[in-house]
This record gives structure tokens, C-alpha cells and sequence, in this order.
């Protein structure tokens, strides 16, 4: 990096994402505090490791294969061409390293290349892999309390390291099919993290079942409440703080984005369309607002829906929050948490399913609606800069949700789930079901507490 | 390879890491990957299975 502008844009770059990293990091702390409030108190340990160990299991995998997966399978493969070339990405690759640049890292890469990726490849890596834990704790936090830990790890790298990093390809990189072809803009992720988490935990809620006397014989539902309320609230306040890194890392901070002759630097989103850190400051608070205000009046002011409801307005608007108007997003955000909500109970009632936090509804029917909502918005603008590629239309998006929600969420995750059940190693026993999840980590706190009071009365005794 | 000095030109340094053996690291780390599924699935089930033959006395009551 010779030339101090590009040194410049691309060190900038490189602290920027480190930084929106650590940001996001805040989303799993707030995951770990909510979903150990939300279970009982005889589940807590094991909620707590559950959704801590999907963390280094993701990682890993994505290191191997989730990276490679976002540049390679962009065009399908097969809908707009095939695999795409993505040297710098695969795990056995230099620049999946520290690396300065320095002459080309392969055949396949330039010297620009080399060089632009040795300062970018990690911390790009790190922003996805961050989605990824969240698309992966979005089902945990589903399941909680009788999925078997194994099986929700291997649901974790399915998700979190193969389909939502897929459906990234597909629609979120600027040069992926579902762009070229529909359309499909979905700037901060309704779709492409909630709506897929949202398909994905419902295909694995129906063959896991309900938990034990989650219903009365009549069919309806009886209320599981939070071992502690306040801390879900928190857990859910500490997510909200992340979101600001998660959606700051969905755009690029700094971009010469001016077609042909001339230079204009600018923010843009993430298929390189112009936008700015403003945009996405009046609309991130716009939305969260719309969804508390809907979520106190639907809830009728009880606290865990409300917080829901303000995640799920931010949800709802974040398809199109680089574009919107703040009031646009706040009326999106305030209906999408309504929808949310009367959908959750709906759906509970209808088909007795049993979803812990209401995951499905404020991550998959909140993102769906933002997609699709998106395309009847902004019909008619431009998806992408590329001038050759389809605009945003309602349609567009219609098939966008339903190939996130439905195709790379719901599907794959029905068909593993059940066959996981068919082998017996989708959920746990009845017996520790009932016992608690915690009762051998109780048991052995018990005999060792147990043995160091004989221990110290022998003591006692002897001196 | 590995680094000896940082002096000459910096603009020639690639990997700084001791580099030639990534192919064999990534076989490695897939390999203990797969085994770390593996064996949590057994401590598991031989968990659950030492668990459910304990007396219903023994259990802790949810609080």
C-alpha cells in the first residue's frame, strides 16, 4: 500500500469492522443473559452452555467452509453461472492468515488482490462469522429446555455455517443471483439472518415437539415463565446495543462510489448502493420505537413482549432502513412487532407449537413482513448500483421471503430434525426433561458441599 | 518459512506466520472438529443414561 489514499481507505476499513466485531460480540452476551433468564431455574446451566458452545463449534466450521460458501455459490451455482473463484477464502489459503501483502498470495490473485485481502479477508471473516452465531442462537433460544445439546450444535453448523451464509450469497452480495434477477434488497437483514433463522427454528420446533405440560388438555397453552424476568429484559436490552454493530457492519464505511469519470466517497450498504451512517441512525431508532410503542399496547404493557416487539420493529424495517424515511420505518416497525405478536399466539394456539421466546414470530414473521413490505416501499428503485440488474419490486421480494423463510430455513431444518428424531437424538430423555437439565451439575454440587462439611467436622473433631 | 528480520522491503513480506504446512493444519483441525462432535455425543448420552437410573428423590425440584 504504497498510495497513502488507499492505505488510508483500506486501514480505516480494516479498524472499522475490528471495531463493529467487538460491538457485536454484545449481541451473544445479551443472547447468553435472556435465554438463561428465560429458562427455569432446573435448566439454567445447560441454557447457558448451549448457547455458549455453538460459539467456537460455528467458528470453526466457518472457517473451513462458511466463507468460501459466500463468494463461491453467489451465481447458484447454476442459476447465473457457476462456482466463483474465491482463492482468498478457502481455509488452507495464505491470506486465511496474518499476512502483509507482498507479491501474489497464488496463480489466481493479483497483487492488489493480495494486498487488499491480507488487511480485509479477517475482519470481513469476523462480521460474517458474527451473523452466523446470531442466526445460530436466534434457534437456540427456540429450543431451549429439551433439544438434546448435540443435535442443536449440528443444527448450529447447518445453519450458521451452510444455508444462511447461502442465502447471503444469493442475496446479499452484490453480485448474487437473487439481486441480478429479482431484485431482492434487504439492506440489514430481515431476510437473509431473520427470516431464515425464523423457517429454520419452526422446521426444528415441529419434530422436537412441545415441552412437558406446555398445554392443558384442552389444547390451550399454559404460560413457562422466565426464571427471571428482569435479566430476559436486559439480555434483550444488551442486544439492542449490539444491533448497532451488526448494522453498521452491514454496510461499507468508505467507497469511491461515483460511476465513471470523478471521485465521490461515501458509506453505502452492502450491494455498494450509497447510504450513509445517518440513514441508518434516524431509521435503527425510528423502528425500535415503533416496535416498543406497538409491542406495550398489543402485550398490554407486559415487559418481555414489549422488549420483542421493539426487536421485532427493528426487525420489520431493516430490509429497507438504508432507504426509508425515519417515520416510514417507525410505521413499519410498529406493524411488523403487531404481526409478530398475534402471530405468535396464533400460530401457538393453532398448531400447538411450543417456541420458548417467541423466535419464530418476532425473527421470521417480523422478517418476512420487512421483505416483503420493502418491495412495495421502495418498488421501482434500484436493488444495486449495476444499472443491468433487476429493481425492487414487490414480487421480488415476495419470492425473496419465501426462499428465506421457506426454502433455505423451514425445509432443511424439517427434514435434519426428523430424521434426528427417527434416530432418537433430537431430544432428551423424558426422565431429565422432568428432573431438570442441571441435575447431575446439582447432584455433584451437593455430594462435594455434602463432603467438605464431613471433611471440616473431622477436622474440628480431631483438633 | 518463516520471518528472520523486518528489515529490506517491507513491501515483499506475504504470510508472517511460520507458513508451508496450512494444507496439513486445515486436515488436522477438520479431523479434531468431527471427533469433538463425537465424543460430546457419547459423554452425553452416557450422562442422561447415568442420570435417568438415579432415584426420583434425587432430583432437584425446580425452585
Amino acid at each position: 500500500m504504497s498510495d497513502e489514499t488507499t492505505a488510508l481507505t483500506v486501514l480505516f476499513t480494516e479498524f472499522y469492522y475490528w471495531v463493529m466485531i467487538v460491538l457485536m460480540f454484545l449481541i451473544k452476551v445479551g443472547f447468553c443473559v435472556y435465554e438463561v433468564a428465560v429458562s427455569r431455574y432446573k435448566n439454567r446451566l445447560h441454557t447457558l452452555m448451549q448457547v455458549t458452545m455453538h460459539i467456537p463449534l460455528v467458528t470453526v466450521g466457518f472457517f473451513f467452509f462458511g466463507w468460501w460458501i459466500y463468494f463461491a455459490f453467489a451465481n447458484g451455482p447454476g442459476i447465473t453461472g457457476g462456482l466463483v473463484s474465491a482463492p482468498w477464502a478457502l481455509p488452507w489459503s495464505e491470506l486465511m492468515a496474518p499476512h502483509l501483502g507482498g507479491p501474489p498470495a497464488s496463480d489466481a490473485l493479483t497483487a492488489d488482490d493480495t494486498a487488499y485481502w491480507s488487511r480485509l479477508n479477517g475482519v470481513f471473516w469476523g462480521a460474517f462469522l458474527l451473523f452466523s452465531w446470531t442466526v445460530a442462537a436466534i434457534v437456540s433460544s427456540a429450543t431451549i429446555e429439551r433439544i438434546r445439546s448435540n443435535a442443536f450444535w449440528i443444527l448450529a453448523v447447518l445453519i450458521g455455517c451452510v444455508l444462511w451464509i447461502i442465502d447471503a450469497s444469493w442475496g446479499w452480495h452484490p453480485d448474487g443471483w437473487m439481486v441480478q434477477k429479482l431484485g431482492y434488497h434487504d439492506a440489514y437483514a430481515s431476510g437473509v439472518i431473520h427470516a431464515i433463522a425464523g423457517g429454520f427454528a419452526l422446521g426444528v420446533l415441529i419434530p422436537l415437539g412441545q415441552r412437558i405440560g406446555r398445554f392443558r388438555p384442552d389444547g390451550t397453552a399454559r404460560d413457562i415463565p422466565p426464571h427471571d424476568p428482569w435479566f430476559a429484559t436486559v439480555g434483550l436490552f444488551i442486544i439492542f446495543t449490539g444491533f448497532w454493530g451488526f448494522y453498521a457492519a452491514c454496510n461499507v464505511p468508505m467507497i469511491d462510489i461515483q460511476a465513471g469519470a470523478g471521485v465521490s466517497f461515501s458509506a453505502t450498504n452492502i450491494y455498494l448502493g450509497p447510504t450513509t451512517l445517518s440513514a441508518i441512525t434516524f431509521n435503527f431508532l425510528l423502528s425500535l420505537s415503533g416496535g416498543f410503542l406497538a409491542g406495550f399496547l398489543v402485550s398490554r404493557g407486559d415487559p418481555f413482549w414489549t422488549y420483542s416487539c421493539a426487536l421485532a420493529g427493528v426487525i420489520s424495517a431493516s430490509a429497507g432502513n438504508d432507504l426509508y424515511h425515519p417515520l416510514q420505518a417507525m410505521l413499519i416497525g410498529a406493524a411488523g412487532a403487531t404481526i409478530a405478536y398475534k402471530m405468535h399466539y396464533w400460530v401457538e394456539n393453532r398448531f400447538k407449537i411450543d417456541d420458548g421466546v417467541g423466535a419464530v414470530a418476532v425473527h421470521g414473521y417480523a422478517g418476512c413482513f420487512g421483505v416483503i413490505i420493502a418491495g412495495f416501499v421502495l418498488w421501482g428503485y434500484p436493488a444495486s448500483p449495476n444499472p443491468d440488474y433487476a429493481v425492487i419490486t414487490p414480487w421480488g421480494q415476495i419470492a425473496g421471503a419465501f426462499i428465506m423463510f421457506f426454502v433455505l430455513g423451514f425445509l432443511p431444518a424439517f427434514i435434519v430434525a426428523s430424521l434426528m428424531k427417527k434416530l432418537g437424538v433430537l431430544r432428551i430423555p423424558e426422565a431429565i426433561e422432568i428432573k431438570g437439565l442441571d441435575v447431575g451439575q446439582e447432584i455433584a454440587a451437593e455430594q462435594a458441599a455434602k463432603e467438605i462439611s464431613e471433611a471440616e467436622r473431622s477436622y474440628q473433631a480431631a483438633n | 518459512m518463516k520471518i528472520e528480520n523486518w528489515t529490506g522491503d517491507i513491501s515483499e513480506i506475504g504470510a508472517i506466520y511460520p507458513s508451508g504446512s496450512e494444507s496439513a493444519l486445515v486436515l488436522i483441525g477438520f479431523i479434531l472438529w468431527i471427533a469433538w462432535f463425537l465424543i460430546q455425543a457419547r459423554m452425553e448420552n452416557r450422562e442422561y443414561e447415568e442420570i435417568s437410573r438415579e432415584k426420583p428423590s434425587e432430583a432437584i425440584s425446580d425452585e
